[in-house]
C-alpha cells in the first residue's frame, strides 16, 4: 500500500538545518571549498533571531536599532550575498522530523510536504527562550524579551508604550537599550542575578574585551536615559484584566526566592522576561543522536571538539550544542563544517588541524567570557515557587500547577508519567514551553538525576502537519 | 516502607499488570507489588483506546485493509469475479471472551468514578463500518454472516441515515454497519485508574524499576531481583510484560514463549470541536474522536522488531484515508504521530494462565491489539486461577501449551527457531 503513495523527493549532498550564525558560516566555510550546500530555515530570510529582522530596504534608515545590531545584520545580509551561488536555501520551510531511513528529513515547505535526501546533516538549530511561570504569565502584554527585540528590529511593530524587563543575562540590558530606543518607556530592568556573583567572575570578562566594551557601553546608555537597572530583583506576578496593567517585582536571594515583604508593583502595559535559553534539541533527539545535560547550558546534543555528533554523517554547532550565543555559534559552524570537509575528502586532515586550532582558540575565549554569566544567570530553583496552584504550566493543554502537583501525590517518578497523567506537553508545541519547569520541579521535588526523570520526548511531525498537504501532492501528481 | 515479602509479584505496569493488580487486590488478603518500566512502544501509551469487542473480533482495522487488498487483487486477475474469501474473524470463545470484558470495564467505570474518584473516559459510541463499494458491503455482509448470535448488536444504516447521525462523513459513502456496544475509554487513563485503586487496596508499585532475573528453587519461582540489585520473594510471578513478555520466560522458565512485537502507527490531530458520534473504522483505518477532542487514526500492523520510528508513506496512507472518509480533516492538522508495539501471538490470541512444570509463574500477556478492552477478563481469570476457583471462560485455548504438539514437545521455542532462521 505504501509504494503507491506519491511524495515529493529532493536530494542534496550537504544539509543545514537552521540559517543563524552557526548554520550560515558553515555553509560559507564549505563554499570556500567548492562545496554547494542546502540550508533549511523557517524564516523568509537567514540570520536567526540574532540577525533577524533586517530591514526590508536598504535606503532606510533604522534609527531605533543601535548602531552595532544594524551593521551586524547588514553584514551577515552580505556574507550571504557573497556566497549565495553556493547555497541552496530552503526558507519558509520547517523540518518535520526524520523519517523512514536516516538520511532522509520531512520538510513542510511552502509548496506542501516534501522529502529531503541528504549525504550529510548539518544541524544548527539554535535555541529557544525559557518560559517562566508565574501568575499572570499568560496575560497578553507579557513577552519574552526575544519577542521584544523581534518586534523592534522588524521596525514595523512596538510591544507597547511602557514595559518591564526581568530576567537574567546580557540580553537584558541590550533589548532595554534598543526597546528605549524605539520609543517605548522602559520603566525598569530587573536583573535577578546578584552583582557579587558576577564580580566574583568578572576576570573571566576580559576574554572577550569587545563584547564586554559594548556591555559596558550599554550599562552606561541605560544609566544616562535614567533606566533604573537592578540586580538581584525578579518578577513575582503580573496582572491585568484583560491585558497586563502591573507587574510586581520583589528582591531575589541567591536562590532566587522572592522577598515579597519588599515586593513593589509598577503600572505598564507589557512586560518582556528573558530568563535564560532552551537548546533546541528536537530534531537530534528524533534523529536518535547522543544528548548530554549541562547545568549551565543546557540540555544539548552532543559533540565532540570539531562538532561531529554521535552519528558518523551528522554534525552540529551553535547553541543547541549548549547555550554560548552567537559568536560561539558562528566558529563552531566553521568547525562542523570543516569536519564535513575533511569526511568528504574535500581537505586534508592537516590542513583542517591547522585552520581548527584558530577557530578552537576563539571558541575557548569566547566561551569563557560566557562562563562567566554561568553562575550569574543559571536558573536557581527559587524561582519555581513563583506559580499558584491555579496558575497555568502548560498553555496549549491549560494544565495548572495544582494538576502538576496531585500527579507528584500520586507517585509520579518520571516526565513521561506526569505527561500521561496531566496532558502536560501534549499540546501543539510539544512542551516547548512547560518541559523546562517540568524537569526542574520534577528533579527539585523527587530528588532524581535527569537521566531517571526522563525527557518528553519530540514526535513527528516537529511542528504541526496539515492533512492537505499530505493529499494535495497526490492530486496535483495524478 | 515496602515489603520485600509478597504473595505475588506482577511484572509490567500496563493496562493488563494493573487491572491484574487491581483484581488481586480486590479482597485484601493477598500482598502484591508490581513492577513496571515503561519502554518506549509500550502498547498501553500507544492505544487507540477502542473497547471493541466485536469489531476486533471479527477483524475491523488491520484485518480489514488485508482483506480488501486481497479481494481487490483477486477482483482484478480474475475479470470482476467476485472473490469468496473468509472474514478475518477470530474464534466464537474469543468474541464472548472479549464481550464479557467490555461489560465488565461498563461495570467498573461507574464504580471508579463515584467509589474512587477516578474518570477513564469511557464513552459509549458505537463503532461505524462506513462502506465505500460493492467490496465493502461484500465484506460488511460476510461479518455479519458470521456472528448470527449478535445480530441484535448490529444496525444496517443506509447513506442517509449515517449522514444524519455523522454529517462529516463523506457523502461518497454507501453506508454502514453499525456495531451498537463497541464503545471507547482513553487507554491511559485506564490503565492508571486500574493502578490507583490497586494501590488504595494496597498494592507496592515499584515504578521505572526492571526486573532483572527471576529466582527458581528447582521447579519453584520464589522472587524477582531488581535493577537496583533489591530482590523481592513472592509466591507467584505473573507476567504481564506485554511485547516483552519473552524477556521474562527467558529468566522465569528458560525459554522464549511466541509473543513478538507487532508494530502500529498512529496519528493525531489537533483538537477539534466535537465532529463524530461513533468511532469509524473503514477499510483503510480506524477513526476515532477522543474526549479531549483529538481525532486518532490508526492503525499499521508491521513486524519490525522492537523498533518504533514512524515512517511517511504509512502516516501518509492514514492521513488520506481519514481525510476521504471525513474530508473536514483537510482543513485542520496533523499533531502527532507515534508507533506501539502489540504483543502478538501467532494465533493473535493472548496467552494466559499456568505453565506446565513450574510452579508460581502465570502468564498474563499476549493481548495483541484487544488488550484495553479484553483487560477485566484477563484481571477476573487471574484472580481466579490464584484462588482456585473456576474462570467465568474456559481458558484451555489460551494456555501456553496450546502451542505445545501431540508429542508434548514445546512448539513455541521450535516456532522462535524458525522464525530466526527465516
Amino acid at each position: 500500500m505504501s509504494n503507491n503513495a506519491y511524495v515529493r523527493r529532493v536530494k542534496e549532498e550537504v544539509v543545514i538545518v537552521g540559517g543563524g550564525s552557526a548554520g550560515l558560516n558553515a555553509a560559507i566555510q564549505l563554499a570556500r571549498r567548492g562545496v554547494s550546500s542546502a540550508i533549511v530555515d523557517e524564516n523568509p530570510k537567514l540570520g536567526g533571531v540574532v540577525y533577524r529582522g533586517a530591514p526590508r530596504q536598504s535606503n532606510i534608515n533604522y534609527q531605533h536599532l543601535e548602531k552595532t545590531t544594524h551593521d551586524k545584520i547588514y553584514q551577515f545580509q552580505a556574507l550571504y550575498k557573497q556566497y549565495q551561488d553556493y547555497i541552496n536555501l530552503y526558507n519558509q520551510t520547517q523540518v518535520l522530523g526524520q523519517l523512514q531511513k536516516h538520511n532522509e528529513l520531512g520538510l513542510l515547505t511552502r509548496n506542501g510536504f516534501c522529502e529531503l535526501n541528504y549525504k550529510r546533516l548539518i544541524v544548527a538549530t539554535g535555541c529557544y527562550e525559557r518560559a517562566v511561570q508565574f501568575p499572570g504569565w499568560t496575560l497578553p502584554g507579557v513577552i519574552t524579551i526575544g519577542c521584544a527585540q523581534l518586534q523592534v528590529k522588524s521596525g514595523l511593530l512596538k510591544p507597547g508604550k511602557s514595559i518591564v524587563l526581568v530576567g537574567t543575562g546580557p540580553l537584558l540590558p541590550i533589548a532595554a537599550k534598543q526597546l528605549h530606543l524605539s520609543g517605548v518607556r522602559v520603566l525598569g530592568v530587573y536583573e535577578a542575578g546578584h552583582f557579587s556573583t558576577l564580580a566574583k567572575e568578572a576576570y573571566k570578562l576580559m576574554h572577550n574585551p569587545k563584547l564586554l566594551l559594548q556591555g559596558l557601553h550599554c550599562m552606561a546608555f541605560l544609566k544616562m536615559a535614567k533606566i533604573p537597572f537592578h540586580y538581584g530583583w525578579g518578577i513575582v506576578e503580573a496582572k491585568g484584566d484583560d491585558k497586563v496593567n502591573d507587574v510586581t517585582v520583589a528582591p531575589y536571594d541567591e536562590q532566587w526566592n522572592a522577598d515579597l515583604s519588599r515586593a513593589k508593583t509598577i503600572s505598564v502595559d507589557s512586560l518582556a522576561t528573558g530568563y535564560g535559553f532552551i537548546p533546541r534539541t528536537e530534531l537530534t533527539q528524533l534523529l536518535g543522536l547522543e544528548h548530554r545535560n549541562n547545568p549551565f547550558t543546557g540540555y544539548q546534543t552532543a559533540v565532540d571538539e570539531n562538532y561531529r555528533t554521535s552519528v558518523s554523517n551528522i554534525y552540529a554547532a551553535g547553541d543547541s550544542t549548549g547555550f554560548y550565543g552567537s559568536q560561539v555559534a558562528a566558529e563552531s559552524g566553521k568547525l562542523a563544517a570543516i569536519s564535513c570537509l575533511v569526511d568528504m575528502g574535500k581537505m586534508l586532515t592537516s590542513e583542517a588541524a591547522e585552520l581548527s586550532s584558530t577557530i578552537k582558540g576563539k571558541i575557548k575565549r569566547y566561551k569563557t567570557f560566557q562562563s562567566s554569566f554561568h553562575k550569574f544567570s543559571s536558573i536557581k530553583e527559587g524561582i519555581l515557587q513563583l506559580p499558584n496552584s491555579d496558575t497555568t504550566i502548560c498553555r496549549c493543554e491549560n494544565v495548572n500547577k495544582m494538576a502538576v502537583d496531585k500527579a507528584l501525590a500520586d507517585g509520579v517518578k518520571d516526565c513521561t508519567s506526569l505527561k500521561m497523567k496531566t496532558r502536560i506537553g501534549m499540546g501543539d508545541c510539544q512542551g516547548k514551553m512547560c518541559s523546562a519547569f517540568c524537569y526542574d520541579y520534577l528533579k527539585k521535588n523527587l530528588q532524581k538525576k535527569p537521566t531517571e526523570i526522563g525527557r518528553l520526548k519530540p514526535r513527528f511531525p516537529l511542528v504541526p502537519l496539515p492533512f492537505s498537504a499530505t493529499i494535495e501532492q497526490e492530486e496535483t501528481h495524478d | 516502607m515496602t515489603k520485600k515479602n509478597y504473595d505475588i509479584i506482577i511484572i509490567g505496569g500496563g493496562v493488563i499488570g494493573s487491572c491484574v493488580a487491581y483484581y488481586l487486590s480486590k479482597d485484601k488478603d493477598l500482598s502484591v507489588a508490581l513492577v513496571d518500566y515503561k519502554k518506549p512502544g509500550n502498547a498501553t501509551r500507544a492505544s487507540a483506546g477502542g473497547l471493541w469487542a466485536v469489531g476486533e473480533s471479527v477483524g475491523l482495522g488491520c484485518g480489514v485493509i488485508f482483506f480488501r487488498t486481497l479481494s481487490q487483487k483477486m477482483a482484478e486477475n480474475s475479470s470482476a469475479e467476485v472473490p469468496l474469501e473468509n472474514a478475518h474473524q477470530l474464534p466464537d470463545h474469543f468474541l464472548n471472551f472479549a464481550l464479557k470484558s467490555k461489560y465488565l470495564i461498563d461495570d467498573l467505570y461507574p464504580h471508579f468514578k463515584s467509589d474512587y474518584g477516578v474518570d477513564f473516559k469511557h464513552e459509549k459510541t458505537g463503532l461505524k463500518f462506513v462502506m465505500y463499494d460493492k467490496y465493502d458491503k461484500i465484506y460488511a455482509e460476510e461479518i455479519a454472516r458470521g456472528i448470527p448470535q449478535l445480530s441484535h448488536q448490529l444496525e444496517w444504516l443506509d447513506k442517509e441515515e449515517l449522514l444524519k447521525q455523522e454529517p462529516y462523513i463523506t457523502p461518497d459513502n454507501i453506508g454502514a454497519l453499525m456495531f451498537k456496544d463497541d464503545d471507547q475509554v482513553n487507554p491511559y487513563l485506564i490503565q492508571q485508574a486500574y493502578l490507583e485503586v490497586a494501590k488504595c487496596n494496597g498494592v507496592d508499585t515499584f515504578l521505572q524499576t526492571t526486573v532483572t532475573d527471576v529466582i527458581k528453587q528447582g521447579d519453584k519461582i520464589s522472587g524477582v531481583v531488581l535493577d537496583n540489585n533489591d530482590t523481592l520473594h513472592c509466591n507467584t510471578v505473573i507476567n504481564a510484560a506485554g511485547a516483552w513478555a519473552s524477556d521474562i520466560t527467558s529468566m522465569a522458565l528458560g525459554y522464549e514463549i511466541p509473543v513478538s512485537p507487532v508494530k502500529g502507527q498512529i496519528i493525531l490531530s489537533e483538537r477539534l470541536p466535537k465532529i463524530l458520534k461513533s468511532c469509524i473504522s473503514t477499510s483503510d483505518c480506524y477513526i476515532a474522536q477522543k474526549d479531549n477532542g483529538e481525532i486518532l487514526i490508526g492503525s499499521t500492523t508491521e513486524e519490525k522488531g522492537f523498533n518504533i520510528d514512524c515512517t511517511f508513506p504509512e502516516l501518509q496512507t492514514l492521513s488520506r484515508g481519514a481525510s476521504k472518509c471525513i474530508p473536514y480533516l483537510k482543513t485542520s492538522n496533523i499533531k502527532r504521530s507515534w508507533a506501539g508495539l502489540r504483543p502478538g501471538t501467532p494465533d493473535e490470541l493472548p496467552i494466559l494462565g499456568p505453565v506446565d512444570g513450574v510452579e508460581g509463574y502465570l502468564n498474563a500477556c499476549g493481548h495483541f491489539r484487544t488488550g484495553i478492552v479484553t483487560s477485566a477478563i484477563t484481571g477476573q481469570i487471574l484472580y481466579d486461577v490464584v484462588h482456585g476457583n473456576t474462570p467465568p471462560v474456559d481458558i484451555t485455548p489460551y494456555l501456553l501449551s496450546r502451542f505445545d504438539n501431540k508429542g508434548g514437545k514445546n512448539l513455541s521455542k521450535k516456532y522462535l527457531g524458525e522464525k530466526e532462521i527465516a
